[in-house]
C-alpha cells in the first residue's frame, strides 16, 4: 500500500482494489466474437458486458467442453506482433476468471479468414479438439485436451471445415459437393474416413458454410434458400429430405438468405431462424453475406414458415438461446450493437451497445 | 462463362489434390493462380491475350475509380483496397509481403465489355490497412471452393500471414464459350 497523505475521518472505509471472478453463469450470457483476436462475453439479459479475452491477431470462434469449466480457443502469435516467429497454439482459459491456464502448441498453420464456428471443434467426448488448417494444403490438427498435447495432423486435400458428430467423428464439406467423415480411436488418431455421394452442385447452389445443429443432425442452408439437413450420427452421413426455406416465387420476388451467421436454431422447440434480405425482384444473385432485415422461423417438424420477425435495424449474424424463454441476439451489421428479441413472440425487448470493436459471431455461453 | 472457370477449377483442384502429395499441391495450385508462365493453363482468351486492355481513364464514375468500392475490378473483393494502402491495383504497399497465391474474380471492363480474370493477391505482414474496406460477392463461392473464395485470408508463403489489403490484378480476358 502506498503511503497517502489523506485524512481518514471516523468510520470511512477505504476499498480495496481487487479483481472480479465471474458470478454464476445465467441463461442468456452470450459470447460476442471480434474476429481480430477479441472476444466479449455479456449478459443479455440486463446487458451487463462481464468480461472479455484477448486471443492472439485473429479470433475465428471460441470452444467448450460441457463438462469442464474451460474455453479453448486456436491463437495465432508473431515473436515481433505482426511479424518474426510464427506460433500457433490451442490456449486453455478458467472460465470463471477468463485466465490463461495452459497452451498446447500447433503446427502454423491454422486456417485465417473470416470468423466461422466450423472452424475448429471439440469431439462428442470433450477429449479431442480439432482445429482447421490451410496453407492452401487443407488438413486438421487434433489435440488431446486432457493430455493437453499435440496428436496429430490429418490430410484433407479437396475438404474444409469442421462439424462434429458421436462421440469421436467430424464431417467436412468437399469442394466437389461431398462430405468426408472420418472417425478417431480414443487415442485421437484416424481409424477410417468415408465419403458421401455429392448431396449439392457447387456450382449451380452451394450450401453455405455456417451451419447449425441439433444432437447430430446438422442443418446446412444453400444460397437459393434450399435446406439440406445430414444425419451425421453413423458411420455414413445420411442425407434427410428437405425443402426449400425459401421458393422460387419469394427469390424471384427479391428474397434471399445471406449473412455472417445467418441460421440460429431452438433444439427443443425444433425451430429454425433464417437472416434474410430483399432487393426487390430480380435481384440478389451473390448477394449471401449481404445483412439480414428480416428473420423467418420454420418449424422442423411440419417443415413450414411459422413466423418472421422485422428487424429494427440490419443485422449480420443472429443466435437463439437455449432456454424456456429464449432470446434471439442479432448483431447489427457494421455496428457494436445487438438487438435482443423474444425469440417465441419477436418482440423487442432491448438493444446492448458498446459491445467492444465490433461484432462477427454470437456464441451461447455453454 | 463464369460456369465454364467454376468447372475448370472444380476439376482441376479435385485431380490435383487426388493425385499429389500436401507439397506439390500447393506448388502448382500457386502456379497456376499466379498465372506466371502458365497462362495457357487458364480459360484466358488467347487471341486476346496481346490486346490492351481499356484504360481506367475512359471509365466515367466509381466504376473507373480505383479507391472506390465500385470499381470495376473489385467485383469479388473482399478487404482494404491497396490502391487506398500506398499500393496500386497490381502491387502492394511499402514494406509488406506479396501472396502469390490467391484467390480469383471475373469482372466485366464497362469499356469494352469483356470478362476479365482478376487475381486479388493479398498484402501481408502489417495489420489491415482498413481504408476502402470493399465486399462485393460476384462469383464468390464458400470456403471450401477455396479458388473462388474471398473469405480466406490469402497470406500463403509469406513469413507473416497478418492481412494487410488486397489488390487486383488482372491476370487476362476470360474465355467466352464457342457454340
Amino acid at each position: 500500500m502506498i503511503l497517502l497523505p489523506i485524512l481518514a475521518g471516523a468510520g470511512f472505509k477505504a476499498d480495496r482494489p481487487s479483481i472480479q471472478n465471474l458470478p454464476a453463469p445465467g441463461p442468456h450470457w452470450v459470447w460476442a466474437i471480434h474476429s481480430y483476436g477479441e472476444a466479449y462475453l455479456l449478459d443479455f439479459d440486463s446487458g451487463r458486458f462481464l468480461g472479455s479475452l484477448n486471443t492472439g491477431n485473429v479470433l475465428l470462434k471460441l470452444d467448450f467442453a460441457h463438462g469442464r469449466p474451460l474455453i479453448y480457443a486456436a491463437e495465432t502469435y508473431f515473436s515481433r506482433g505482426k511479424r518474426g516467429v510464427r506460433t500457433d497454439l490451442v490456449s486453455i482459459y478458467e472460465q470463471r476468471t477468463l485466465a490463461p491456464v495452459a497452451e498446447v502448441e500447433i503446427p502454423a498453420k491454422r486456417f485465417d479468414g473470416v470468423a466461422l464456428t466450423s472452424t475448429s471443434a471439440l469431439t462428442g467426448d470433450d477429449r479431442f479438439m480439432l482445429v482447421f488448417n490451410m496453407t492452401p494444403g487443407q488438413s486438421v490438427s487434433v489435440v488431446d485436451l486432457i493430455e493437453r498435447k499435440f496428436v496429430g495432423e490429418l490430410e484433407t486435400p479437396g475438404c474444409a471445415l469442421i462439424y462434429p458428430s458421436a462421440e469421436r467423428r467430424f464431417n467436412l464439406l468437399c469442394g466437389d459437393g461431398s462430405m468426408l467423415t472420418v472417425s478417431l480411436d480414443k487415442q485421437g488418431r484416424e481409424l477410417e474416413r468415408r465419403k458421401t455421394q455429392s448431396f449439392f452442385d457447387p456450382g449451380v447452389d452451394p450450401v453455405m458454410e455456417k451451419a447449425v445443429r441439433n444432437g447430430d443432425t446438422w442443418y446446412f442452408v444453400s444460397f437459393r434458400g434450399q435446406l439440406h439437413a445430414l444425419d451425421l450420427s453413423g458411420d455414413d452421413a445420411l442425407v434427410l429430405p428437405f425443402s426449400k426455406l425459401i421458393t422460387e416465387q419469394q427469390r424471384e420476388m427479391g428474397w434471399w438468405a445471406g449473412g455472417a451467421q445467418p441460421l440460429a436454431i431452438h433444439r427443443q422447440k425444433q425451430l429454425l431462424y433464417l437472416l434474410v434480405h430483399n432487393l426487390g425482384p430480380g435481384g440478389g444473385v451473390d448477394t449471401h453475406k449481404d445483412p439480414g432485415t428480416e428473420v423467418w422461423i420454420f418449424d422442423l417438424q411440419s417443415r413450414q414458415q411459422t413466423g418472421s420477425i422485422v428487424l429494427r435495424d440490419p443485422a449480420s449474424a443472429i443466435l437463439v438461446t437455449q432456454d424456456k424463454e429464449a432470446l434471439l441476439l442479432a448483431a447489427i451489421d457494421d455496428h457494436s450493437s445487438v438487438l435482443v428479441y423474444d425469440a417465441f413472440s419477436g418482440k423487442l425487448l432491448r438493444s446492448v451497445d458498446e459491445i467492444g470493436r465490433g461484432i462477427d459471431l454470437l456464441q451461447a455461453f455453454p | 462463362m463464369s460456369n465454364r472457370i467454376d468447372r475448370w477449377f472444380e476439376i482441376s483442384s479435385r485431380e490435383i489434390a487426388r493425385r499429389t502429395s500436401r507439397r506439390s499441391f500447393l506448388t502448382r495450385l500457386g502456379m497456376v493462380l499466379v498465372g506466371a508462365g502458365v497462362l495457357p493453363l487458364l480459360p484466358v482468351a488467347r487471341a486476346a491475350s496481346s490486346e490492351r486492355m481499356p484504360e481506367d481513364t475512359l471509365i466515367d464514375g466509381p466504376e473507373g475509380d480505383p479507391t472506390d468500392c465500385e470499381y470495376w475490378r473489385y467485383c469479388a473483393i473482399d478487404g482494404a483496397a491497396c490502391a487506398c494502402c500506398g499500393g496500386t491495383v497490381s502491387s502492394c504497399p511499402p514494406g509488406t509481403e506479396l501472396s502469390p497465391i490467391a484467390w480469383i474474380g471475373t469482372c466485366r471492363n464497362p469499356v469494352d465489355g469483356r470478362d476479365y480474370i482478376i487475381s486479388y493477391n493479398d498484402c501481408c505482414g502489417k495489420n489491415s490497412c482498413h481504408r476502402c474496406e470493399c465486399t462485393r460477392n460476384e462469383g464468390d463461392k464458400p470456403v471450401y471452393i477455396p479458388s473462388r473464395s474471398n473469405d480466406i485470408t490469402w497470406c500463403f508463403s509469406t513469413s507473416s500471414n497478418v492481412y494487410h489489403c488486397t489488390m487486383a490484378a488482372v491476370l487476362g480476358v476470360a474465355e467466352t464459350d464457342r457454340q
